[in-house]
């Protein structure tokens, strides 16, 4: 039998007030995830448009005196039958501003071809790539509409045929940015990246382990290493645009570096990553017990020895892991990028460190400010592949770490 | 009787000035730090001495119109005073932390007190890539799904909310700094030491009770220091107020309106084209050395509490 006391009821209260307490802990902890659900969905739905683009086939007779852009204006209006000016205008603009280049490359792989037409697939126009995607609406009315009625009703006679279709945009990871949405690609980007990540972990890592090492293993402790002390921890929290300023005011106006070169950008990026490799770096050296380093000087190492050959190995794993995640955070940087000037459009992929280049999340912050419908897939997709490297960067990190935490 | 001499043998000569020579490297390469601090300063406070010569800087602290592009043609209102842009930033970064803190704290709370060791092992890495995802992302996010949303419901709510909200870009914000308040006060109260948390099982109290009558308190320093760090770091947060914010500066205190932010300023005043020495340009600088001031204060005072309140239980 249970025996009723006075305080049942209090116990009652006070493990309901418990029980409250951990559902909104566990509401929180669930609602984080759900953000992390959401945001990556909306980003990957908003982005899978991107890698596909639509083509058109146009067929080419046998006429090398005239240009590829007659050619192909040529096939259209046989096929289409414009009968106006205006609509013979309409009917160009089915076509991407590049067509005539595919062409030009057909015609050059190809010199005589053999059969008097050839079918050649050219890329279509941004607004015909967004309405095969379904972007454009027909509910809204014809003038507040990019493609007019004719328009529609010519791409759906030609869907019927068979003569446009949607591929694979093999181009958006081969080209560099472009005016034209349908050719825009991240190629460029990419290799803008991978150069001023390069350069900024060359700056940033042996000069880094460097100043570790002397902070942690060699520095007496007075005013000097108190000053570099306080100084690196409050380097480590300064808002990154201020580095932007920096660089700006030193790099650019000073030594005259060249603006919106990835060697720039690197040195940049370096200045802002160096303290937090400090930091990691000096937490590594840190957990490494101290009987190793007695070890190492009472069998006669000099300092300088017992450090690289002894501390430093054990210390390895966890220095390269807090070097991914300080690169991982210098790959996603933008704003001191800006200060600098990479901002600029750049139609070619950077052959050097002194080229103007974009790195990936500039190219996002370019693309997504274009009003072009195609523009905005395109940074969706630029913010899926950026995600996917840092993701990927972070979980090698994270599996060394565990690797070492399991030892 | 004779002492017997020792020479140092040739190798150990080299050692020693191998070692004295790294040394000395090894210092080098520490203070290049230093350097990039002065650097910093001394650009700073170079550029706004220009800046300073042509403004006062009664007017650019205290002015309540910020209006660089008609700086000097004879408008009235042309002036760079602070007051709208740190009012913006003190709304949006309020809105932040106001969506931040209940997130963040839960799940401190939660991983700390109430999970099983396996769910904490999972959580952990989840909050680091929420931390490690590029704040442009949040951007993007807070620009093509938040504010839209903001939008509806505001419509829907009868309000009339602007399409650049200070709401739309504060909401990002505070997601982006909810894994940078859980893992500092995570920290925080894992680093209470066990023996209170066993005295307060051992008086009968619940997990709640121990929780809120013993664990935050003790931690309060920790926790309020990892507040301010997320103040300062949402204060200095750049690329989600371009993309979401406004670029007028308006002062007004409603988060609904379009408000601008400092960052937000001194990107749009160096990404046109002018010349150097321009009035506008210079003032970035007047700006970058205000948001430098403010964020390191705030670091300082952070960093102090934690120190002082780590202190009170070694």
């Amino acid at each position: 039998m249970k025996m009723t006391y006075w305080y049942n009821d209090r116990i009652a209260r006070r493990y309901r007030l418990q029980s409250a307490l951990k559902y909104v802990g566990c509401t929180a902890v669930f609602s984080i995830l759900l953000f992390i659900v959401f945001l990556l969905a909306t980003v990957a739905y908003r982005a899978i448009p991107a890698f596909e683009s639509s083509y058109m086939a146009i067929d080419l007779p046998m006429e090398k005196s005239v240009s590829s852009r007659t050619l192909i204006y040529n096939s259209l209006y046989k096929r289409l039958r414009p009968s106006t000016p205006r609509q013979r205008r309409m009917a160009r603009s089915l076509v991407s501003s590049q067509a005539p280049y595919v062409i030009d490359a057909y015609v050059k792989k190809y010199p005589g071809f053999a059969h008097d037409m050839a079918r050649v697939w050219v890329p279509t126009s941004d607004v015909v790539d967004q309405y095969l995607k379904g972007n454009i609406s027909l509910l809204t009315p014809e003038k507040h509409r990019q493609l007019s009625n004719k328009q529609i009703f010519w791409i759906d006679a030609l869907k019927a045929q068979n003569r446009i279709s949607r591929r694979f945009n093999v181009g958006f990871f081969k080209h560099a940015d472009s005016r034209d949405p349908t050719q825009a690609g991240i190629f460029g980007a990419i290799l803008g990246s991978v150069m001023t990540l390069g350069i900024c972990f060359f700056l940033t890592f042996f000069v880094g382990v460097f100043a570790a090492i002397y902070l942690e293993e060699f520095a007496k402790k007075n005013r000097i290493s108190y000053l570099i002390e306080t100084t690196i921890n409050n380097l480590a929290a300064v808002p990154s645009i201020v580095f932007g300023l920096l660089g700006l005011a030193v790099l650019l106006n000073v030594f005259g570096m060249p603006r919106s070169a990835p060697v720039t950008g690197g040195t940049v990026l370096a200045m802002m990553s160096l303290p937090t490799i400090i930091i990691v770096t000096r937490a590594a050296l840190r957990a490494v017990p101290n009987s190793l380093r007695d070890a190492g000087l009472s069998l006669g190492c000099t300092k300088l020895q017992m450090v690289l050959h002894h501390v430093l190995p054990k210390a390895a794993s966890s220095i390269v892991t807090g070097t991914i995640i300080s690169m991982v955070q210098a790959l996603g940087e933008t704003a001191p990028l800006l200060m600098i000037g990479m901002v600029a459009f750049i139609a070619d992929a950077p052959a050097n460190i002194t080229d103007p280049a974009v790195t990936l999340p500039v190219q996002i912050y370019l693309w997504s400010t274009l009003p072009e419908m195609g523009f905005a897939e395109k940074a969706s997709a630029a913010i899926l592949i950026l995600l996917f490297i840092v993701f990927t960067l972070t979980g090698v990190a994270g599996y060394i770490r565990y690797k070492i935490e399991k030892k | 009787m004779k002492v017997p001499q020792f020479s140092e043998s040739k190798a150990v000569a080299v050692a020693r000035t191998t070692e004295k020579r790294a040394k000395v490297f090894m210092g080098l390469c520490a203070s290049v730090s230093i350097l990039i601090s002065v650097g910093i300063l001394f650009s700073m406070v170079f550029e706004s001495y220009k800046f300073f010569h042509g403004y006062s800087i009664v007017d650019f602290l205290f002015g309540l119109h910020w209006s660089p592009n008609t700086y000097g043609t004879g408008v009235e209102t042309g002036s760079f005073g602070i007051i709208p842009l740190v009012v913006g930033t003190i709304v949006i970064t309020i809105v932040a932390i106001a969506v931040a803190i209940p997130f963040g704290l839960g799940a401190a709370v939660y991983l700390t007190e109430f999970s099983d060791y396996r769910l904490r092992r999972v959580i952990k890495p989840i909050l680091e890539v929420l931390a490690g995802i590029p704040t442009i992302v949040y951007g993007f996010f807070a620009v093509t799904t938040i504010s839209p949303f903001v939008q509806i419901l505001g419509k829907y709510l009868g309000a009339s909310v602007s399409s650049e909200s200070a709401l739309a870009a504060g909401i990002a914000m505070g997601i982006m700094i909810i894994p940078f308040i859980s893992s500092l006060v995570d920290n925080a109260l894992t680093s209470v030491p066990n023996s209170l948390r066993l005295g307060a099982y051992a008086l009968g109290a619940t997990r709640m009770e121990t929780m809120v009558y013993v664990l935050i308190p003790a931690a309060l320093p920790g926790i309020v220091g990892a507040f301010i760090l997320a103040f300062s770091r949402a204060i200095g947060e750049t690329m989600i107020v371009v993309m979401a914010a406004g670029l007028m500066a308006n002062l007004s205190l409603d988060p609904l309106d379009s408000l601008t932010t400092i960052t937000v300023q001194i990107v749009t005043s160096l990404t046109g084209d002018q010349a150097f020495n321009d009035m506008k340009t210079l003032s970035a600088f007047a700006l970058g050395i205000f948001l430098f001031v403010v964020t390191l204060l705030l670091n300082v005072m952070a960093l102090r509490i934690i120190a002082k309140y780590s202190e009170k239980y070694q």
